[in-house]
């Protein structure tokens, strides 16, 4: 008796979802349309938090601007760089104690944001201090310290590149190999950051000098000889085991068909091996070198070194392009071989290419930020050294670090020759105007050669080559680093 | 010790919708009103809890007293409604009436902080749109003859909608409203009642193929005045109940295949033909790069709720003014922004919980009509909360239609509410019937 009752139940329960199958078919589909742009919310909102913040046309910023004080930026060694005082009529002021010094790295806050008073801005503009804190500040009428950056950036060595760079044109970058992490960065022509309200209409139109742009990571020049650093390592890589045996025999210039290149200043280097090609930075054994490469694999190693590519850092900054094809022009291929033609690159890609043969190959993730903390020292965010990717296999790295050692040693880089460090680098004196005999003069590098702790790269434009002008920067600012590093140590 | 309850009100607020939702899912498991008395008090409690910490907020954080005054009327308002829906028809559904003053509650509490004029008017609106409603219960249950108005619902439908399309002003590019005596109407809100009488009735009668086209061609007729008047959200509404009522009417899931079909086939056909629907798709695409322009308000929707995240800024501590027409049609984002995230799922949530107690009451019945009915009412309900808070957070393209009950809209507040009494006067008719039985049965022992 019972168990025909629960049959018949179940029976009423299987006509009632089979009168009923349609309806429960469409309502299942607009649930999973509920679930559906619940998870997109959930995703959206949370995941592109940042992003919209940042957005000039969020309101969010203004609202906070009247909450909070904007956040102190330091220097690695507690300098402050930038930050926020009460003026004498009660306004709030960004002041720099540093004037022009950093001014492209950290940027300004008025009149748009650039540098770090962008790249921070979420968290600079936001207040971490507890709740109570901040009602305690509501009612007593006052504002709420802001969170503050931590730079990676070093006052002494940015000084010693500021002075170094003196009144020429140009840009200076010095990244820490083995961590990422960016120790100086200048750029010239400069402007004061205090003043920039009032400078604005002046320096944004000024397109000759161009001092808003921070030229290490916004300035494309044509890399001129570093760019065999290139050619070499895409010979080292089709010529494994062979390279050593490379022979060239320069008379000044080379020629194919029509295209003809001259060596710098129209140098005669003789019986050149490959060593000795890039110590001298023979134009001639290079476009020879050029001509044998295969150019797909030949794209294939520009490639990997970040050209054509999105660059991992955190700047605003201009992307490099070099198009090697099955067919390119003998000229094209000759003209990108020593770095002329249409190759460009900025001085912050040709400093990472070089941490990275310094750093055994490895590429670190650059880094401007070591952390930030509330105002109350609370840690908020944390940049520990990452690895970004490995440019070259260690054994590349190493070959390339020999032939740049010997650069220094016995070619267009000895005025780096019997310091109190050892030093590897490569100079280069780009030609950017074919009636003139104008260069920019280019010059990176590592030291110490055993045990490389940093990198440093210097542009000077339009001043001639990079063994005479660059060179001599670099000195000053490896001189300040070992000189800053022996008296801590 | 105010302060303190500032900071954390917000954490509360959602707190107590989540209580109330908890409430409203169990509630579902309850197949009679008899059964629900329990739940729906306890669902009481976390309504007034949530009304109370929200007006408190605002009054704390205002300094000013005027806010009290609507607060209390809200209060007793959401207080009256069951009181009296109980005392009027004892087998009204009191998680439905409370589920809908959640929503009202929750649009109260928003539009107090946008817009205090409009917060009023939508109030008194609301008031009335609830004594309309308790009448509405009374005239389901007396005349029968409401299932057999079928081709006059569509008449009357049609002629008000084709008259706005003559007569009516413009809003935003589109004929959506006329003025009457001061009072600005926006009949396509109310021809929904209509439109939903008309398929309900005849596709009760019939569910044969001829019966289908028919009923199709009248119902291709309203979303055809629609499209005139470029009202494409409620065109687009019209036609996804038509779809869906036939399909469960005549129990064939091709017809919503089919539906589905011809609706995408349609949307190609109208992004060909209307430059404002390929404004619209455009905006919705990518409305960043049209940021200063058709994009503007979308991107501030989606600035509103990322300022807001999880938990909301608290409410009146952010800037929801910056959305053009917010109140309207973008007032979910507000929502999130203030109150949170968590807050605007758990309102649509609610929502969803109304919609799944029509699902119910329509497999429950036998009657075509109020079967009809019920499925009608459930999905023109879901659909229009779908297309609103997908438009307006850039999930689907935006198409302009209010959220029932939280946007300020008089029509849409009042049409909304007279679709849910209806309901409701199913459900009284449904109890009476249980009653009959059960009454019929003792006899019977006896």
């Amino acid at each position: 008796m019972r168990g025909e009752r629960n049959k018949k139940g179940n029976d009423r329960k299987r006509t009632r979802f089979a009168r009923n199958r349609e309806m429960y078919v469409c309502a299942a589909l607009f649930i999973a349309l509920f679930a559906g742009l619940f998870g997109y919310l959930s995703s959206y909102v949370v995941k592109n938090d940042e992003t919209l913040f940042n957005n000039s046309y969020n309101s969010r910023q203004r609202v906070l601007a009247q909450e909070n004080r904007r956040g102190t930026i330091y220097a690695a060694g507690g300098e402050a760089l930038a930050r926020s005082v009460v003026g004498p009529d009660g306004e709030e002021i960004r002041e720099y104690p540093y004037a022009e010094m950093f001014a492209h790295v950290v940027g300004y806050s008025q009149k748009g944001r650039t540098g770090i008073e962008e790249l921070e801005n979420y968290f600079l503009i936001q207040s971490d201090i507890p709740e109570r804190k901040k009602i305690d500040n509501e009612l007593a009428g006052t504002k709420n310290p802001g969170n503050d950056v931590y730079t990676t950036l070093d006052v002494g060595l940015q000084q010693a590149a500021y002075d170094a760079l003196g009144a020429y044109q140009g840009a200076i970058v010095v990244t820490e190999v083995r961590t990422g992490r960016i120790l100086a960065m200048v750029s010239k022509p400069d402007f004061d950051p205090n003043q920039i309200a009032q400078v604005w209409e002046q320096v944004s139109t000024d397109t000759d000098n161009a001092a808003l742009v921070n030229r290490v990571t916004q300035g494309l020049y044509p890399p001129g000889s570093t760019f065999k650093i290139v050619t070499t390592l895409a010979y080292l890589r089709q010529f494994a085991g062979q390279w050593q045996n490379y022979s060239y025999q320069c008379n000044g210039s080379y020629s194919n068909g029509e295209s003809k290149i001259n060596c710098f200043h129209g140098s005669v280097h003789g019986s050149v091996d490959l060593g000795q090609s890039f110590a001298k930075s023979c134009n001639s054994s290079y476009a020879n070198i050029g001509m044998q490469l295969d150019r797909m694999g030949f794209q294939d190693t520009i490639d990997s070194l970040l050209f054509n590519a999105e660059l991992p850092i955190p700047l605003a900054y201009k992307k490099t392009t070099v198009q090697l094809t099955k067919d390119s022009s003998m000229d094209d291929v000759i003209q990108t071989s020593i770095g002329q033609g249409k190759t460009q690159i900025s001085p912050m890609q040709l400093n990472l290419i070089t941490a990275a043969i310094a750093n055994g190959g490895v590429l670190m993730q650059p880094v401007l930020v070591d952390g930030i903390k509330s105002a109350e020292g609370k840690l908020l965010e944390e940049n520990r050294p990452v690895q970004y990717r490995r440019l070259m296999t260690e054994q590349e790295a190493m070959q390339l670090g020999g032939l740049m050692e010997k650069v220094v040693q016995e070619g267009t880089g000895r005025g780096l020759k019997d310091q109190a460090y050892t030093c590897a680098g490569k100079t280069g004196s780009a030609e950017f105007n074919d009636e003139k005999l104008d260069s920019h003069a280019w010059f990176t590098g590592f030291a110490p050669v055993q045990d490389p702790e940093i990198a440093v790269t210097v542009i000077v434009e339009r001043i001639g080559s990079g063994g005479d002008y660059a060179v001599p920067l670099a000195r000053r600012v490896f001189d300040a680093y070992f000189r800053g590093s022996l008296a801590k140590g | 010790m105010a302060s303190l309850f500032v900071i954390y009100s917000k954490y509360l607020i959602i707190l107590f919708l989540a209580a109330f939702l908890g409430c409203g899912l169990y509630g579902l498991s309850f197949h009679s009103v008899r059964e629900q008395g329990v739940v729906a008090n306890v669902e009481c409690v976390f309504l007034f809890l949530m009304q109370f910490s929200a007006f408190l907020t605002i009054v704390l954080r205002t300094q000013q007293m005027r806010y009290l005054i609507l607060y209390a009327f809200l209060q007793v308002l959401t207080l009256a409604l069951p009181v009296l829906g109980v005392l009027l028809y004892p087998g009204i559904n009191r998680l439905l009436l409370n589920h809908m003053c959640m929503l009202l509650s929750a649009g109260m509490i928003i539009l107090t902080r946008l817009d205090m004029a409009k917060a009023k008017r939508q109030l008194a609106i609301a008031a009335a749109s609830f004594t309309l409603g308790l009448l509405a219960v009374w005239v389901m249950k007396s005349f029968k003859v409401l299932k057999k108005l079928g081709w006059v619902y569509m008449a009357v439908g049609l002629l008000a909608i084709g008259a706005v399309l003559v007569l009516g002003q413009l809003t935003r590019g589109a004929k959506l409203s006329f003025t009457v005596a001061g009072i600005t109407f926006q009949p396509s809100e109310f021809v929904k009642i209509l439109y939903v009488l008309f398929l309900a009735s005849l596709l009760a009668k019939d569910t044969g193929i001829w019966q289908v086209v028919l009923v199709g061609v009248g119902a291709a007729a309203h979303v055809l005045v629609l499209v005139f008047s470029k009202d494409l959200g409620s065109a687009l509404i019209y036609f996804a109940v038509y779809m869906i009522m036939v399909t469960v009417a005549c129990h064939r899931i091709v017809y919503l295949l089919l539906g589905t079909a011809a609706g995408a086939g349609a949307s190609v056909v109208a992004y060909r033909l209307f430059s404002h629907v390929q404004v619209r798709f455009q905006a919705w695409k990518d409305p960043w790069s049209v940021i200063d322009d058709q994009g503007y308000q979308i991107t501030q929707s989606l600035f509103a709720m990322s300022r807001g995240g999880w938990f909301g800024l608290g409410i009146g501590k952010g800037t929801p003014g910056d959305i053009p027409h917010v109140e309207t049609d973008f007032v979910f984002s507000a929502v999130v922004e203030e109150l949170g995230l968590l807050f605007g799922i758990g309102i649509v949530g609610v929502g969803i919980v109304i919609f799944l107690q029509l699902i119910q009451l329509a497999a429950d019945l036998k009657d075509g009509f109020y079967k009809n009915l019920a499925v009608g009412i459930g999905f023109l309900y879901i659909f229009q909360m779908f297309l609103t808070v997908g438009g307006g957070t850039k999930f689907i393209p935006l198409t302009g239609v209010t959220l029932p009950f939280i946007s300020y809209g008089g029509s849409s507040v009042m049409a909304t509410t007279l679709l849910f009494f209806m309901a409701e006067g199913i459900f009284v008719m449904r109890q009476e019937e249980e009653l009959k039985i059960e009454r019929r049965k003792k006899q019977k022992g006896e």
